[in-house]
């Protein structure tokens, strides 16, 4: 018989006035793995954050074993069996592997201020054993990859007598390796009898390992079942609330103007004597493997990184005219790499982020003060067009969802009305709505004559979005692929080599 | 990374804001009892008098402490301009041209603490110490620790007289208050020094010149301690080596810090600054009132330096 472990009933919670989650219901079995699916901001993180006793719920009940219990603290958590296992697990690096298993219930001699060493690595080396792992317990754990924390989180776990264990997007910082060892630990964890929550946006991994699935949208249940129940098709229906329009085929685009050159460009060894054009009205795919140099080369063009040689050449009028990165910088668009390095003022109002690179425009004579009233318009404005969800120009960009963020980034290059757009990982770490709107904008922007460089590392984004890729490897422009030419294959092969070539 | 959707609610235990709030109007009250007809227009006046000089260089602190730097050298500095200017006054006579070097000299350390931060990439806070030292040591080196007597008369008088009932003193530090607390909060130039503090690479990539940024804000600090040092010598009627003590550097940056401007960057007024000195200026009262020894009163206000960072601390975590 299907026992249920933990149940949550009819859960209500909301951050500063925005509802995160609304009348959510949830069953979790004991020897059966729970999905929790949903777009980044739809509350799954809330939802673990709640069980897990982080974050207090407004309204509703939990129950395990059919009893309300209250949960407001880790601490209250760890005593029902509960166990959150992170994303990627911030445990204590400098201490052993076995060290961090047995941190709260230390095996120590009689009467005596000593840890029984032999003892604990014994016993560690079981646990983890059990788990299918065989992690030596007496490494450091900074030396382990974070799967091998996982292992060790989950271990803990279990010396703890946990047994509900909520996984938070385990697999984005695992290996594809790391991952069929994790499947195989979940399986294992499974036939103890342990009850699983497994929260993701990957939906091939919960078709893979999930016994029933729970999609959350927009802070609802949308729909839960058994995984039999569903196809793919209908997982990413009920997550977006919409179906997918397939992409209508690229169209063969008018004038191509060269709107920039770039002439042997060289900086150090990261980048090598690489020259290409940007054209308006296309996608120039700039794809390489990780170390190719495709970040270097973008950073160098812009000088954010030191260039040891080369020329660039911007569209002035009938002629091309040298400029300095810098000066190129000032006047295109970058979407860079990780949007909270150098991409956000995190702290600051969403209008604030949008105007920061456009600040001459709101410039008032005399007296130069700015013109708040009118970024703020421009603002809201740019917010509507890109349909960024929030509860108004004046929240901190810090609380929006990952694929908010993002578009707040889009916003702030697409105000400046530039020619020319650099975007590194423009859908990085953003769900799935959020990925196709961006792309959408990309294609937007194309169409009206904007010469993107793009820089993915989705292959599949590489192909369905440029209309020619220059390969990197090792720094230099290895071959120029035209759209007719695209294939997985044939890019993957000319990224990693054969080996001859240098 | 994931992020949640909406950031954990706030515990607000205390409120930052409101506890200097309380402190400010709890040191009014301290004050009203143990001065007499301490709620006069006359000895608010002459509070803001006293402010001055450290409200004048918290006021170009604010600057620094924004885009995250530091700069410990002001109070030292202050002294080294106040005995090169007065020792042109006394030779030439000049009041105007002695002021006018010792904006010239304190912005010029400011260039030189600028440039090594934002040019040769050093620490703000080993700059400006060592700096702090080089100041003091050159100030005492040029004076033999005495100080410059023998101003012009039209120099003292101008500075320390009276605009209708209101103290000259007065007047510049509100100018220059007001002035500094519209270039930070509406020019597209205070925008550029935010957004240093809070992400100098996002800064950089949305096109901010930070180098000339940084370089900048070590200038303006510059600035106000020369316009301190102006009036500390003018209100002094002497320029010496001592008028900067050590004391000082730690009245200048609690008045800021106190004031909610952030020793992490990115955040505080001017304004916020300003009253955070005109508080730090009555405490020092009160103490002087009360009989508190100096090095007694030293030590508390050490203390509430680390309570105003603790304050800072909490309302960052707030934010």
């Amino acid at each position: 018989m299907r026992s249920v472990t933990l149940e949550v009933k009819s859960v209500y919670k909301q951050f500063s006035g925005v509802e995160v989650l609304k009348d959510v219901n949830l069953e979790a079995a004991s020897g059966e793995v729970l999905g929790v699916v949903g777009i980044n901001g739809a509350g799954k993180t809330t939802l673990m954050n709640i069980i897990a006793g982080e974050v207090a719920l407004d309204k509703g009940t939990l129950l395990i074993d059919g009893e309300e219990v209250t949960v407001q603290s880790p601490k209250d958590a760890e005593k029902f069996g509960i166990a959150l296992i992170h994303q990627e697990p911030v445990d204590f690096a400098h201490m052993s592997v076995a060290e961090n298993i047995y941190l709260s219930d230390l095996p120590m001699m009689k009467g005596l201020p000593f840890i029984q060493r032999r003892k604990m690595e014994k016993q560690a080396r079981e646990q983890l054993q059990r788990l299918g792992s065989n992690l030596n317990p007496g490494s450091r754990l900074s030396e382990l990859s974070i799967g091998g924390r996982q292992q060790v989180a989950v271990a803990r776990a279990l010396a703890q007598n946990a047994r509900i264990f909520l996984f938070d997007e385990p697999t984005s910082s695992l290996s594809f390796k790391e991952k069929q060892y994790l499947f195989d630990l979940i399986g294992r964890l499974k036939q103890r009898g342990a009850t699983i929550i497994y929260i993701t946006h990957f939906l091939d991994e919960v078709l893979q390992i999930c016994d029933n699935v729970c999609i959350l949208r927009d802070g609802r249940v949308a729909s839960s079942g058994p995984i039999g129940k569903y196809k793919l098709q209908d997982v990413i229906r009920e997550m977006i609330g919409r179906d997918l329009a397939s992409f209508e085929h690229r169209q063969p685009r008018g004038s191509r103007r060269e709107l920039l050159r770039v002439e042997s460009l060289s900086a150090g060894t990261l980048v090598r004597n690489v020259s290409f054009s940007i054209y308006s009205g296309e996608v120039l795919g700039i794809w390489g493997l990780m170390g190719s140099g495709r970040t270097e080369l973008v950073r160098a063009l812009l000088g954010l990184y030191p260039v040891s040689a080369g020329k660039l050449l911007v569209r002035d009028g009938v002629s091309m005219r040298q400029i300095s990165g810098r000066q190129l910088l000032r006047s295109c668009g970058y979407v860079t790499e990780t949007r909270h390095d150098d991409g956000l003022f995190l702290p600051q109002a969403v209008w604030w982020n949008i105007s920061s690179a456009f600040l001459k425009a709101f410039e008032k004579q005399p007296f130069f003060a700015m013109d708040v009233r009118r970024e703020m318009d421009a603002g809201k404005t740019m917010a509507e067009r890109l349909q960024i969800q929030m509860p108004g120009v004046t929240y901190p960009v810090r609380q929006l969802s990952g694929g908010n963020q993002q578009k707040v980034v889009l916003a702030k290059w697409l105000l400046r009305q530039p020619e020319i757009y650099f975007m590194d990982e423009p859908t990085r770490g953003v769900d799935v709505g959020a990925k196709r709107e961006i792309q959408k904008i990309i294609r937007d922007l194309v169409s009206e004559g904007a010469g993107i460089l793009l820089i993915s590392s989705e292959i599949e984004e590489m192909m369905s979005l440029s209309d020619r890729i220059i390969v990197l490897r090792g720094g230099t422009a290895v071959q120029e692929v035209p759209y007719a030419e695209f294939s997985k294959e044939h890019l993957m092969s000319l990224g990693v080599g054969n080996g001859s070539e240098t | 990374m994931k992020q949640p959707a909406v950031a954990r609610p706030e515990k607000r235990v205390l409120n930052p804001r409101l506890i200097t709030g309380v402190l400010i109007i709890v040191s009014f009250v301290f004050a009203s009892i143990l001065v007499p007809r301490f709620f006069t227009v006359n000895n608010f006046f002459n509070i803001i008098v006293q402010t001055c000089p450290i409200g004048l260089m918290a006021i170009g602190l604010t600057f620094v402490l924004v885009t995250g730097g530091i700069d410990l050298s002001m109070p030292a500095i202050m002294s080294v301009a106040a005995v090169i200017g007065a020792m042109f006054m006394k030779s030439s006579g000049s009041g105007l041209g002695g002021s006018i070097l010792m904006i010239a000299a304190a912005m010029a350390v400011g260039l030189f603490n600028g440039f090594a931060v934002s040019t040769l990439r050093m620490i703000p806070f080993v700059v400006t110490l060592s700096i702090m030292v080089v100041g003091s040591g050159t100030a005492v080196w040029l004076t033999n620790a005495e100080s410059v007597f023998g101003l012009p008369d039209a120099f003292i008088n101008t500075l320390t007289g009276r605009i209708g009932p209101v103290p000259v003193a007065v007047i510049i530090l509100a100018f220059f208050a007001w002035a500094a607390h519209f270039v930070m909060s509406r020019t597209i130039y205070g925008r550029r020094v935010y957004a240093v503090g809070i992400n100098v690479k996002a800064a950089r990539v949305s096109g901010i010149r930070t180098t000339r940024v940084l370089l900048s804000v070590y200038v303006i600090s510059g600035f106000f301690t020369g316009i301190a040092a102006i009036i500390s010598t003018a209100r002094l009627g002497s320029a010496s080596p001592a008028m900067g003590s050590d004391a000082l550097v730690l009245d200048v940056i609690s008045s800021a810090v106190i004031g909610g401007v952030s020793i992490y960057g990115g955040t505080g007024t001017v304004l916020g600054a300003v009253v955070g000195a005109i508080f730090i200026t009555i405490i020092s009262n009160i103490m002087n009132l009360l009989g508190v020894s100096y090095y007694t009163t030293l030590a508390i206000k050490g203390l509430i330096i680390v309570l105003a960072t603790g304050l800072d601390r909490l309302r960052r975590r707030q934010d």
